[in-house]
C-alpha cells in the first residue's frame, strides 16, 4: 500500500482526518452537554463530601462580657490548634449574644458560667474546640482561686505530647484508597466511552459506505490513526477539564487529610488514559471495523468490553492489597497497566524500573495492535455483509467473494 | 482504444493491431490480474489498456468483475498476481492523488455540509485549504448545488447526493476519472447532464473508466468499450472497430409481397452461417456470419419474390456483448 510511497503524504492525511475527527467531536452537542455534566459532577463529587464531612471552616463567636475572663483568648487559640478560622465577637450581654446566633451572624455564642449557645444541633468541628475553650477558662479560673500563679496554671495547662506509634501505616489508607477508586473510575468511563466513539465512528463510515471514497485517497493506516487521534485529543481535552476542576475544587475546598500524592496522580491518570485510550481504540477499531451495521458493532467489540470488564474488577481486588505480587505483574502489562499501575502509585510506592516497564511494553503492545489493526482494517473495512471472522479478516480472504457487482 | 490482453478470440483480424494506444500511449495498463475469494475466481488474468484522454466504458454481466477490477485501480483490492501501471510506473500512493473515484456503493459522510466535505476529501486529494475551498466552490456552482452548500447531506435529495458524490471524485481535477455505475438511479435529464459533464471531462484531456449495464447509453457516449465475463476480458476495443469486425451482423429483408407463412424455412437452411431471428409473410430479419456471402442470400431471397428492401447492418452493442459474453 501507499505508507512506503508517500510517507510525509500518509501523516499529512492522518492529521488531516484526526482534524475532522476532532471537530466533528467537539462541534457536537453530545460533547459539550457531558463535557457540562462531568465537570459539575466531578466539582459537586468532592465539594460536597468535603462540606458534609469537613462542615464549613469559618466560624464567628460572639463571647459576652460575662462570659468566664480570657474566654475569647481560649477560643482563638484552641481554634487555631484545631486548624480552624474562628473571628471572636463580643456582644453586650446574653440576650444580644442569642440574638446573633439566631440571625446566623455567629455560629455560636459563649455566656456566663461558660453557657454555650447553639441555634439547633451543635457543630461537630467547632463544638469540641468550644467545649475545649470552655473548659480551659473555668480551670484557668478555679486554678487562680486556688492561688496558682498565672505562670503556674499555664505550664499545668500545657498540652501534652502523647506518643502515637501504629505498628500499620494505615493512617491515609482511606483518602488513598478513595482517590485510587475515583482514578480508576474515572480511567475505566474514559476508556469505555472513548473507545465506543472509535468503534461507532468505524462502523458509521462503513455503513455509510464514505469508507471506500475515503480509502481510494488514504492508507487504511491513515484513516484509523486519524481517527483515534481525533477522538483521543477529544477524550483528551474533557479529561483534561475534568481533572483540572478536580484540582482547582480540591484548592479551593481544602479538605484536611488530604494525601501528599493527591495532585501528583492528576497528571499520573492524564498519562495513562492516554496510552490506554491508544491500546483500547485500537482494539475497538480493529474489532469495529468486522461489523457491516452498527447493530453488530457491540458484538464485534465484545472480546474487547470484556477484557476492560475484567480488568475493572481486578482492579477493586488490587485496591483491597496493593502490595501483592499479581498486581505488581497486571500493573506492567499492557491491556491491565492503564488501570491497574495508577492504582499502585497512588497506594504503594512503586521502583522506578516498574513504571518504566509498563510504559515501554505498553508503548510495544501501541506499535503492534496499529501494525496488526490497520491490517485487519484494510481486510474487513470493504467487505459488507454478514459480520466477518477474525482469521477470516487476517488472512483476507473473506469466505464469501465480496458483492462485486450488483 | 484499449487492446485486450489474454482473450482476442474476436479480434483475430486486427483490430488491436490497428488500434491507435498501443503500450507505449496508454496510461493506465492492467496486466493479468487476478484476484481470487476463497475458492471464487473474481479476476482470471485481466488486462486491460486505457489510452490517455479516453473515454472507456467497462462492460460486464453481473460478477463480471468489474467493481474488483476499479477497486485494483486504487489499491482497494490487493490482486494475488497482476500489475496496474499508470504513466508507465506501478500505482502508488502518489498516483491516487491524481485519481478519482465513484464507487458503486456511494458513500458520504451524512451529517458532514455538502461544501464542508467536498472541501475535505480535496484536501485529502493534497488540496491546499484554499484551493480545496476554491474547487469545491466551483464544482458546486458546475453541479447546481450553489445554494446547498451549507445543508447536510442527509437532507439533500438522492439526485443531489449524487451530485455531491461526483463532486468529490472531481473535487482534485483528477487525471483518471473512475466511475463505477454513475448512471445508476438517474433520471433521464441528470443521465444527460452527466454524459455531457463526461464528454466535456474527456475532451479537456481527462482519462475516464466507467461502468455501466446500460448499453445504449454506452453506445451513444462512448467510442471503446471493455467487456468482461467472469473475471476476464473477452472483448475490447474502439467500438466501430469491434462493430465492422464483429462475426455477425444484422440482416433485413423485406419482399415486395405477402409470400406465404415461413417463407425462408428451405432456403436459410441450405445457408450455413444464417440464422433467422423473426419474421413474417413479407418481412425476415437474420443474423449472418461474415464468411456468408450477401449475394447468395439476396439471390435466395429473390427467388421467393422480389426484394424492396436488403439492409445489412453491423450488431449494435448490445448483440455484440450478448455474442461475446454468451459464449
Amino acid at each position: 500500500m501507499s505508507e512506503d510511497a508517500g510517507p510525509a503524504q500518509a501523516l499529512r492525511q492522518l492529521l488531516l482526518v484526526a482534524r475532522r475527527e476532532l471537530a466533528v467531536r467537539v462541534r457536537g452537542t453530545a460533547f459539550r452537554v457531558s463535557t457540562i455534566i462531568l465537570l459539575i459532577v466531578t466539582a459537586a463529587g468532592i465539594a460536597i463530601p468535603v462540606k458534609l464531612i469537613g462542615g464549613p471552616q469559618h466560624f464567628t463567636v460572639a463571647v459576652t462580657a460575662h462570659a468566664p475572663p480570657a474566654m475569647a483568648a481560649a477560643v482563638r487559640a484552641d481554634a487555631k490548634a484545631a486548624g480552624l478560622q474562628v473571628k471572636v465577637v463580643s456582644a453586650a450581654d446574653r440576650a444580644a449574644a442569642a440574638r446573633l446566633v439566631e440571625q446566623g451572624s455567629a455560629s455560636a455564642a459563649v455566656a456566663a458560667g461558660g453557657e454555650i449557645i447553639w441555634k439547633a444541633a451543635p457543630s461537630s468541628t467547632l463544638s469540641p474546640v468550644l467545649n475545649a475553650a470552655v473548659q480551659q477558662a473555668i480551670i484557668t479560673q478555679r486554678a487562680a482561686r486556688l492561688g496558682l500563679s498565672a505562670g503556674a496554671t499555664a505550664r499545668l495547662l500545657a498540652p501534652v505530647r502523647v506518643p502515637v506509634t501504629q505498628l500499620h501505616r494505615q493512617s491515609q489508607r482511606t483518602a488513598r484508597t478513595i482517590i485510587a477508586e475515583v482514578g480508576m473510575i474515572l480511567l475505566y468511563m474514559a476508556l469505555a466511552v472513548y473507545g465506543g466513539y472509535v468503534l461507532t465512528g468505524i462502523v458509521e463510515e462503513k455503513s455509510s459506505r464514505v469508507v471506500e471514497v475515503l480509502l481510494s485517497r488514504l492508507p487504511p493506516s491513515s484513516l484509523l490513526g486519524g481517527k483515534i487521534a481525533g477522538i483521543g485529543l477529544a477524550g483528551l481535552i474533557q479529561f483534561l477539564a475534568v481533572a483540572a476542576t478536580a484540582a482547582v475544587t480540591l484548592l479551593v475546598t481544602r479538605p484536611s487529610g488530604l494525601p501528599p500524592g493527591t495532585y501528583a496522580a492528576i497528571p499520573m491518570l492524564v498519562a495513562w488514559f492516554v496510552l490506554g485510550f491508544a491500546f483500547y481504540s485500537l482494539l475497538y477499531g480493529s474489532l469495529g471495523s468486522l461489523a457491516s451495521r452498527t447493530e453488530d458493532a457491540q458484538a464485534a467489540a465484545g472480546p474487547v468490553i470484556a477484557v476492560l470488564m475484567i480488568i475493572y474488577l481486578l482492579a477493586f481486588v488490587a485496591v483491597a492489597n496493593p502490595g501483592a505480587g499479581w498486581v505488581t505483574i497486571v500493573s506492567m502489562l499492557p491491556p491491565s497497566a492503564p488501570m491497574i499501575m495508577p492504582l499502585r502509585i497512588a497506594l504503594v510506592t512503586v521502583p522506578a524500573w516498574q513504571l518504566a516497564l509498563a510504559v515501554v511494553l505498553m508503548l510495544g503492545g501501541i506499535y503492534g495492535l496499529f501494525r496488526a489493526g490497520a491490517r485487519l482494517y484494510q481486510n474487513a473495512v470493504l467487505h459488507s455483509g454478514a459480520r466477518l471472522r477474525l482469521r477470516e479478516a487476517w488472512r483476507g480472504e473473506p469466505a464469501r467473494p465480496q458483492p462485486a457487482q450488483r | 482504444m484499449m487492446t485486450p490482453g489474454t482473450s482476442r478470440r474476436h479480434l483475430q483480424d486486427g483490430v488491436a493491431d490497428n488500434a491507435p494506444g498501443t503500450r507505449e500511449k496508454s496510461m493506465l495498463e492492467v496486466t493479468d490480474l487476478v484476484k481470487r475469494y476463497g475458492g471464487v475466481v473474481a479476476l482470471d488474468r485481466c488486462s486491460l489498456q486505457v489510452p490517455a484522454g479516453h473515454l472507456v466504458g467497462l462492460l460486464g454481466p453481473n460478477g463480471a468483475g468489474k467493481t474488483t477490477v476499479m477497486r485494483t485501480l486504487f489499491g482497494l483490492v490487493i490482486p494475488d498476481a497482476g500489475k496496474v501501471r499508470w504513466r508507465g510506473r506501478p500505482v502508488d500512493s502518489r498516483a491516487w492523488r491524481r485519481f478519482g473515484y465513484m464507487p458503486e456503493e456511494r458513500g458520504l459522510y451524512p451529517a458532514m455540509r455538502v461544501g464542508e466535505q467536498i472541501a475535505y476529501f480535496g484536501r485529502l486529494s493534497g488540496l491546499s485549504a484554499r484551493a480545496a475551498a476554491a474547487a469545491a466552490r466551483r464544482w458546486m456552482d458546475r453541479l447546481g448545488l450553489a445554494d446547498r452548500a451549507e445543508t447536510r447531506i442527509d437532507r439533500l435529495s438522492h439526485g443531489n447526493q449524487q451530485r455531491v458524490q461526483l463532486a468529490v471524485a472531481l473535487v482534485h481535477d483528477p487525471d483518471l476519472l473512475v466511475l463505477d455505475e454513475p448512471f445508476a438511479g438517474l433520471d433521464p435529464i441528470a443521465v444527460d447532464a452527466l454524459a455531457a459533464l463526461m464528454h466535456e471531462l474527456c475532451q479537456a484531456g481527462t482519462t475516464v473508466l466507467f461502468s455501466s449495464h446500460q448499453l445504449d447509453l454506452v453506445e451513444h457516449l462512448c467510442e471503446d468499450v471493455v467487456i468482461l465475463d467472469k473475471g476476464h476480458v473477452v472483448l475490447a476495443g474502439r467500438l466501430s472497430q469491434l462493430r465492422a469486425h464483429a462475426p455477425r451482423r444484422r440482416l433485413e429483408v423485406m419482399l415486395a409481397r405477402d409470400a406465404g407463412q415461413r417463407w425462408w424455412e428451405q432456403w436459410s437452411s441450405a445457408l450455413p452461417g444464417v440464422e433467422v431471428v423473426e419474421g413474417d409473410s413479407r418481412r425476415l430479419r437474420l443474423t449472418v456470419d461474415r464468411a456468408v456471402d450477401l449475394e447468395k442470400v439476396l439471390a435466395e431471397a429473390r427467388s421467393t419474390a422480389d426484394v424492396v428492401r436488403f439492409d445489412f447492418e453491423p450488431p449494435s452493442l448490445s448483440e455484440i456483448f450478448r455474442e461475446a459474453v454468451r459464449s
